[in-house]
């Protein structure tokens, strides 16, 4: 826990956790999503950066299966998935697969669809991603 | 010109006797005996961060308790790009006649220093506090997200990951202060526990003891010595989540920066010192730079391209995977053994003469980058 206040540039991002809220920052110049909270647009170095809500959908776009935990509080959810998530709106986010899909059955794999919600991983909020069940023709039964 | 006039290393290892200062005055004894200098003599000094001894001041620290009194010191934090990124100032510090002599050096009792996963921990705080270290991430898992992403798309699979971990081992293997020297086979690493998926325990490097010091010299000494013809650096994000390409992570800026101030094509370069914290990272950085197509480092390694004895020597002392990872100064080994085999002072262990090399380094998850570009003289 890092104990040194949160950045006034990250501060919406972290309330709107708490509040059930996946929020970004866009930029009112370029219209460029910022991955991260920033004091200005990485793009055009514009400091209009507005805050909008995520719907929460978005595409796998890296993983991980962790075999070794460090950190106490994660020790007990190995081996659990984690995951870069491309978001429908054009930034990224981080999450960890929901525990409950990665038991029950494979892990995700990259351009899989995902949704993404606050979820409480120890003492910290973060981000749970949870498959979307779309079909998939190689799943349907021959007929 | 700044010339690279002195290199020396400790043993890398479990060296349980020794503090992180105690390893760098192992280290820095050895280059003054090599450059015949006296302590007084240096008047510049850069020391590495430690993870063990953070300190607000690390170079006064160690100018202190060695007796030092230079005319420019302070410590330097850039990650895994600290040793070279010292370099890289010590280089600008003589070309400036700042400094005639400066001392770049580096130790940490980072093994039997501190609990591994206390030093794990320490490492992973390189993520974002609120949008990444959430998710228990570690520096591992960074990289293996990253390696997810790439091997998909430029079509490396584990086993080709798992050639560059062998030939580092082999590398280190004929080396007598590296850390792991048994060789290793593709079976080995494939069958080494997953640590972050595709990474498994034999794709990540130790962590190590050890100590490396530099000298950089205004002026040629009269004995074996290596001309910084040029430097440069690149930075386009911090975090992972925040890289801007999965193609493009800023090693070509740092590359094209170092080769336009040395005046000469990455056609020139014949001997490779690349930072390898990871099978991963290696991977990348070779591929990135141009030294082998995107999806060919693996293919390259194993026609024997990279062999001591090949076409490009790659990290002839083994490397971060294999000689080990001492925090900056694993950085600072590859051009420890750059300055040992372009002078020609590698005993038994020389390769065939080299002309020009190049040492690539990143810290942060490919987040800062330096070139370096030597030439032998």
């Amino acid at each position: 826990m890092h104990s040194f206040a949160t950045p006034l540039c990250v501060k919406p991002f972290v309330d709107g956790l708490k509040a059930g809220e996946i929020r970004y920052q866009f930029c009112s110049r370029c219209q460029l999503p910022q991955s991260l909270s920033r004091y200005r647009c990485l793009a055009c170095g514009s400091k209009s950066l507005q805050w909008k809500q995520s719907t929460g959908l978005g595409e796998v776009e890296a993983l991980t299966d962790i075999g070794r935990a460090s950190d106490p509080a994660f020790q007990a959810l190995v081996p659990y998935a984690i995951v870069l998530v491309c978001m429908r709106e054009g930034f990224r986010l981080m999450a960890i697969q929901d525990p409950e899909s990665r038991t029950r059955g494979p892990m995700l794999r990259i351009g899989d669809g995902v949704m993404l919600s606050p979820r409480l991983w120890g003492q910290r909020i973060g981000l749970l991603a949870k498959p979307i069940e779309v079909f998939d023709p190689r799943e349907a039964p021959l007929s | 010109m700044p010339y690279l006039t002195a290199a020396a290393c400790t043993a890398f290892g479990d060296l349980q006797t020794l503090s992180t200062t105690d390893l760098m005055a192992q280290a820095t004894d050895d280059v003054l005996l090599q450059s015949g200098l006296e302590p007084g003599q240096i008047d510049g000094l850069l020391c590495g961060y430690a993870v063990n001894l953070p300190h607000l001041m690390p170079a006064d620290l160690f100018a202190e308790r060695y007796g030092l009194s230079p005319a420019y010191a302070h410590g330097m934090q850039m990650g895994g790009a600290t040793g070279a990124g010292m370099v890289m100032l010590a280089g600008d510090l003589i070309r400036a006649k700042r400094c005639r002599q400066v001392l770049v050096v580096a130790g940490e009792n980072r093994l039997s220093g501190m609990a591994r996963d206390a030093a794990i921990a320490a490492l992973a705080q390189v993520g974002d506090p609120d949008y990444e270290l959430p998710h228990g991430t570690t520096v591992p898992a960074y990289y293996a997200l990253l390696a997810s992403r790439y091997m998909a798309a430029a079509g490396i699979q584990e086993r080709d990951l798992a050639e560059l971990a062998v030939l580092m081992r082999l590398h280190a293997s004929t080396h007598p202060k590296a850390h792991f020297r048994e060789t290793i086979s593709v079976q080995n690493v494939l069958q080494s526990r997953s640590i972050a998926s595709p990474l498994k325990l034999l794709d990540c490097c130790p962590i190590s003891d050890g100590a490396v010091a530099l000298l950089i010299s205004a002026d040629h000494p009269g004995r074996p010595a290596l001309r910084l013809r040029g430097a440069g650096q690149g930075h386009r994000h911090q975090h992972l989540s925040a890289m801007r390409s999965a193609e493009d992570f800023g090693a070509r800026d740092s590359l094209a920066r170092a080769l336009e101030q040395s005046r000469c094509d990455l056609a020139d370069v014949d001997y490779l010192g690349i930072y390898d914290s990871f099978t991963i990272t290696l991977a990348i950085l070779l591929e990135d730079l141009g030294l082998t197509p995107r999806g060919q480092s693996a293919a390259f390694a194993r026609s024997g391209h990279f062999d001591a004895q090949g076409e490009m020597p790659l990290n002839t002392h083994g490397g971060l995977l294999s000689f080990g990872h001492s925090g900056v100064a694993g950085g600072l080994a590859h051009i420890a053994e750059c300055y040992a085999q372009l002078s020609q002072t590698a005993g038994t262990r020389q390769i065939p003469a080299r002309e020009l090399a190049l040492i690539h380094a990143d810290g942060g998850v490919l987040s800062a980058h330096v070139s370096l570009i030597f030439d032998a003289c």
